[in-house]
């Protein structure tokens, strides 16, 4: 009896004690009455910074950090009418419910609107002027293609390829250079036709290298490389009509400065341009795209297909220079077309659309928006490669007028690597102006006169990701879906399956009437090097 | 006193926590002050780096078989990083060992058999004075106490159960095993083969442990017990109280005798050596690590050359940024042996993936500390890309960034660090540098970042194959205060070929005055009176003050090489005849008579 009276006790003060805790910890994270709160008179400052910003309809929560010192935090969000929502907390990484950001997002509000309210030392509520945000009436593509790396010198260790559902937090790692068998391989430069996931092309580097293509559902893994051209293919385009793809193929080498901000410069030393045709696998070229004394790189089709837009500098150096240590600093990409017939295979001749000279500066990464009516272009001072210089600025050319002008979305530091919707509103960009070093993707809203918009960062769960991170986000690319084929798949095509290889040298089906015939082509790294 | 009185029972059991005190504080003592966990732990680095003591962490270990050893070995690993708290962590271990083992035993109180309990402890202070060599799993010695520690408890859960009925035993047995099997699953590996073909096998051995001590132990109750029943044990007659305590001294003489005897018998000064100078490095401690090297000898550090070419040239450069650090780069360098290429790592004889590794990680310290900010900076991220997070690599990078005032870049580097939860030191160190950004909106610059910032190189340039020499006298025109680049240029004339070196020294005899030095250090002296022998100089000896002591050596060399000239002797005798004075071995002469003319007249 004695003992059952002891349980029975324990069984009631245990009790007792879990309900006291459930009832503390409720009313703890009830909403607090923020009605006799002071003013603060102005906006809180926020990371990511989403004030003013125009954000698409079918993005993720914007979860922030509230950069106010603070001992509780709470946010009230609303669109147009009334706070829909509401987040409390004692941490300042304000978190929003995925739900009921869904459904404030499905009313189709002009804005969202912020409250910030922080809980200051004294125990007062000080309430912050509202944040606000646009909303686009277009959507984005839903999924971001993109390369994670910490910053590469010489040499690289883990890199992976990501796709990123940018309407959840849902990322899924396509690619890990880690389970690749020599842990070394190393992947880059993808292209997707018409931001398309289910036809698309992204290079492969190290001992299971090649081009990995998917196309017709069936992925294959391609050489680019011929007997007199040894560089593997990088940058490309597809054709609109889906048989041909251009490709750079350069040599490149990275140089250091001793003092200065940004450690890293890069050299382009010889580039030339390549045709791969997708349907014979085989690789092409024409003379006036492999001229040696030029640097020509960064290929792109016009929407209609007829020319191929590229960017060309003068080469001031001979192949057997080491280092044009001198010279380097000169040199300046202009943009560049010729024509191109796919019926008849007939290049026409090179012209000037946009000339270094001109801008005074140098012209790269030139992407056609999908109406064709707009390019965008990263200039910089000099270099071929805009990501690693402060200065370097996106432009953007009205095809129409021919005038070419500085984004608004710009910053003091550097944009590059741009990728349009499939809609042509919203343009995906890395830039590196969070914190001078690391490449992130931002958003920016592109209306029907070319004006673009406040930025927004490419949203995260927890928002303090951004701000901890070592990794760089590469080559940011909007996609219309998921790859229809995962992970599994393309590591074991990567290492498993031979390299598909085309008669290069005789098998060229666009043949260019205004080059030699397609056995004598003077395919990069042969005649000319 | 009977046996088993409560009396009786209070002397034994105080008897019993007395042992366990006196031994294991001598084991604490001894870990923390010949061990040093510290060492353990900065060795390991690469092996604990990637174990994240987060709660995410936890979970996803708790889900995996033997995860939870395992958090729990990588985790307590981590503090080894503090001297004091890693011997109180070991030292507790060892103390939970031996009260596993003391429980579990079936026998008596002041039986032999419980000197037993303290063989796991033994075997710790074997592991730590071994530094756990070959256990390199993140934890080492550690998983493996840890595992048996788990299986300690689980087989004395079952051996004190209150109910003697197989059915329940066997039941409560495997409900035991199952939770050993996936708290420890596989933690004991066996390795064999060598080399190449060097496998590692593991077994559930914590699962094995507890079944064999599950059945020992019923074998052992149930004999008794039989026994017992069978043939009714004589009480045996109780000891005196005297005795008893000559039984206790007497074990604890043996448990003290063995553990000395252990500790002594296994201990590796070589590797400790080793060890501490690693460690001294990686945390600046230059005056210990002078005196770790001073410990070798010059024959040792001959018989490393030979064996391990990249230990020495590494070794060379650890030891002149030493001496630099200590100011006493120009007047001790020739005490120790000097190669040229090995000043900033520039002899790339032998290179090899390795090297690469191990130079570029003091690159990266020596471009800082020179003001080479940008190539410290590409040193430390090739760093980062070959050898992963390692906290002083992102320490080192978020200092350049402060160096360079990038303060959001400094910002994300130490949240990083934070972040990763795999170095408690570090953390608290990027926390409280956080800490003071976010309040004050400034990184705290303490008295080396501030050296270094002023001395940071201003004009920029893109090296290409460039001397070590350039690269000094870049850094002086930039800034002719930067103490180091000076001492460097200096030690790096001093260790050339005495007709293209010695003439670059005097004209950077002003840097001295520039830097206020008070006299020229020793070595410079010496080279300077060397120097003002050779025909066609423009230096004389009334130019510069020479210590007595460095004149009286000057005059004995030039006393030894008349007599070994009217003796018709040759560069080698003369050579030899130096090689006996101790004192002419730790001179500029002997450097530049070996190095570079020995059979030419011996710079004659």
């Amino acid at each position: 009896m004695k003992a059952r009276r002891w349980w029975t006790a324990v069984v009631v003060v245990g009790a007792v004690a879990l309900g006291g805790v459930a009832v503390a910890s409720v009313v703890a994270h009830l909403p607090p009455s923020v009605g006799d709160c002071v003013e603060a008179g102005r906006r809180p400052a926020i990371s990511p910074d989403y004030a003013g910003v125009v954000m698409p309809p079918n993005i993720a929560p914007l979860n922030f950090v509230v950069k106010e010192l603070g001992s509780a935090y709470l946010v009230k969000v609303r669109g147009d009418g009334e706070p829909q929502f509401q987040v409390y907390g004692k941490s300042s990484s304000i978190v929003l419910p995925p739900e009921k950001w869904r459904r404030l997002l499905d009313g189709k509000p002009k804005a969202v609107h912020f409250d910030v309210f922080v809980k200051g030392e004294d125990g007062r509520w000080v309430r912050y002027e509202t944040v606000s945000a646009a909303v686009a009436p277009e959507k984005i593509d839903p999924y971001l293609f993109y390369r994670k790396i910490k910053p590469m010198y010489n040499s690289w260790g883990p890199i992976t390829w990501h796709q990123r559902n940018i309407e959840t937090f849902q990322e899924d790692c396509l690619l890990d250079n880690a389970k690749m068998d020599d842990r070394k391989g190393c992947m880059n430069c993808h292209a997707f036709y018409e931001n398309r996931p289910d036809m698309m092309v992204v290079q492969i580097r190290g001992p299971h290298g090649g081009m990995l293509m998917f196309k017709d559902g069936k992925l294959e893994k391609l050489e680019t490389r011929t007997p007199r051209n040894k560089a593997p293919a990088s940058v490309g385009s597809w054709h609109p009509s889906g048989r041909l793809a251009a490709f750079s193929i350069n040599k490149v080498v990275q140089v250091f400065h001793m003092a200065g901000s940004e450690v890293r410069d890069v050299i382009d030393m010889n580039s030339d341009l390549i045709i791969y045709s997708v349907d014979d696998k085989a690789v092409t070229s024409t003379p006036r795209i492999t001229q040696p004394e030029f640097l020509e790189a960064f290929p792109q089709w016009s929407t209609d297909g007829k020319y191929l837009y590229f960017c060309r500098a003068p080469k001031y150096w001979t192949d057997n220079d080491a280092m044009p240590l001198d010279q380097f600093r000169d040199v300046r990409y202009s943009l560049m077309r010729i024509s191109y017939d796919i019926d008849t295979g007939q290049w026409g001749d090179v012209e000037t659309v946009l000339s270094a000279e001109k801008m005074g500066m140098s012209i790269t990464e030139p992407r056609f928006s999908p109406d064709g009516r707009w390019c965008v272009m990263c200039l910089c001072s000099y270099s071929y490669q805009g990501s690693f210089k402060a200065d370097a600025d996106l432009y953007i050319l009205d095809t129409a007028s021919g005038e070419c002008r500085p984004m608004e979305c710009n910053s003091d530091q550097s944009e590059s690597w741009h990728s349009w919707s499939s809609n042509g509103r919203w343009l995906a960009f890395s830039s590196r102006r969070r914190d001078g070093q690391f490449l992130k993707t931002y958003f920016s809203y592109v209306d029907e006169t070319g004006k673009s918009h406040k930025p927004l960062l490419l949203p995260q769960e927890d928002p303090t990701d951004h701000d901890y991170t070592i990794l760089a986000f590469h080559l940011p690319e909007l996609v219309k879906g998921p790859m229809p084929v995962g992970a599994r798949d393309i590591l074991n095509v990567i290492q498993e399956s031979e390299l598909v290889t085309g008669d290069a040298m005789t098998g060229a089906s666009p043949r260019a009437a205004g080059s030699a015939a397609p056995g004598a082509y003077k395919t990069p790294g042969g005649d000319k090097r | 006193m009977a046996e088993g009185t409560p009396k009786r029972c209070v002397w034994q059991a105080g008897g019993i926590v007395l042992r366990y005190l006196l031994l294991l504080t001598a084991f604490y003592v001894y870990v923390f002050v010949a061990v040093d966990t510290r060492l353990i732990y900065d060795r390991y680095v690469p092996a604990s780096m990637f174990f994240s003591r987060t709660w995410e962490t936890f979970k996803g270990m708790a889900d995996e078989t033997g995860g939870l050893v395992n958090y729990a070995a990588g985790a307590l690993h981590q503090y080894y990083c503090y001297g004091w708290l890693g011997a109180l962590i070991l030292t507790l271990v060892a103390a939970a060992l031996a009260a596993g083992i003391d429980l579990w035993l079936p026998v008596r109180s002041r039986s032999w058999l419980r000197l037993l309990s303290f063989v796991p402890a033994l075997g710790l202070l074997v592991a730590a004075n071994y530094y756990d060599l070959r256990l390199k799993e993140a934890g080492g010695p550690l998983l493996y106490a840890l595992g048996l520690l788990l299986v300690l408890v689980a087989a004395n859960i079952h051996a004190h159960l209150p109910s003697r009925r197989l059915q329940i035993r066997i039941a409560v047995g495997l409900i035991l095993a199952a939770l050993v099997y996936h708290a420890g699953g596989w933690v004991y590996g066996v390795t064999y083969g060598s080399g190449a073909t060097e496998h590692n096998t593991y077994v559930p051995g914590p699962l094995l442990i507890l079944v064999g001590l599950i059945v020992i132990r019923e074998i052992w109750t149930r004999r008794s017990a039989f026994a017992t029943t069978a043939a009714p044990r004589k009480k045996p007659a109780g000891l005196s109280g005297l005795a008893v305590v000559g039984v206790w001294l007497l074990q604890l003489a043996v448990l003290g005798g063995a553990g000395a005897i252990t500790a002594y018998a296994t201990q590796c000064p070589g590797l400790k050596a080793s060890f501490r100078l690693d460690y001294c490095r990686h945390e600046g401690l230059w005056d210990d690590f002078l005196k770790e090297a001073r410990q070798i000898t010059l024959e040792q550090f001959a018989s490393i050359a030979r064996a391990r070419p990249l230990d020495a040239i590494c070794l060379n450069s650890d030891v002149n940024f030493a001496l630099y650090n200590e100011g006493l780069l120009l007047d001790e360098m020739f005490k120790f042996p000097q190669a040229r290429g090995s000043l900033l790592l520039v002899d790339r004889r032998g290179r090899t993936q390795d090297f690469v590794r191990v130079e570029i990680d003091r690159y990266s310290d020596l471009f800082f500390e020179l003001g080479r900010v940008n190539a410290a900076e590409h040193a430390a991220h090739e760093m980062l890309q070959v050898d992963g997070d390692r906290p002083s690599t992102l320490r080192l990078l978020a200092e350049i960034n402060i160096v360079k005032d990038q303060k959001p870049a400094a910002q994300t580097f130490l949240g990083y660090l934070r972040g990763l939860h795999n170095s408690p030191r570090d953390e608290c160190w990027a926390a409280h540098m956080l800490d003071h950004y976010h309040r004050h909106g400034e990184f705290p610059l303490d008295e080396r970042l501030r050296r270094i910032r002023a001395v940071n190189l201003r004009d920029d340039y893109i090296p290409h194959n460039p001397t070590v020499r350039d690269d000094l006298e870049r850094l002086l025109k930039s800034n002719p205060n930067n103490r180091m680049a000076f001492e460097y240029l200096v030690a790096d004339c001093l260790l050339d070929h005495p007709m293209r070196g010695l003439p670059v020294l005097v004209r950077h005899l002003d840097g001295f005055k520039t830097l206020g030095y008070k006299k020229l250090p020793r070595h410079v002296q010496e080279a300077l009176l060397y120097y003002s022998l050779q025909p066609g100089t423009t230096v004389s000896r009334d130019q510069f003050a020479v210590d007595l002591d460095v004149r009286r050596c000057f005059e004995r060399l030039l006393r030894t090489d008349s007599l070994m000239r009217q003796k018709g002797k040759t560069a080698r005798d003369f050579l030899t005849a130096l090689a006996l004075d101790p004192e002419f071995v730790k001179t500029y002469y002997w450097y530049a008579f070996s190095e570079f003319a020995p059979s030419k007249g011996a710079g004659r």
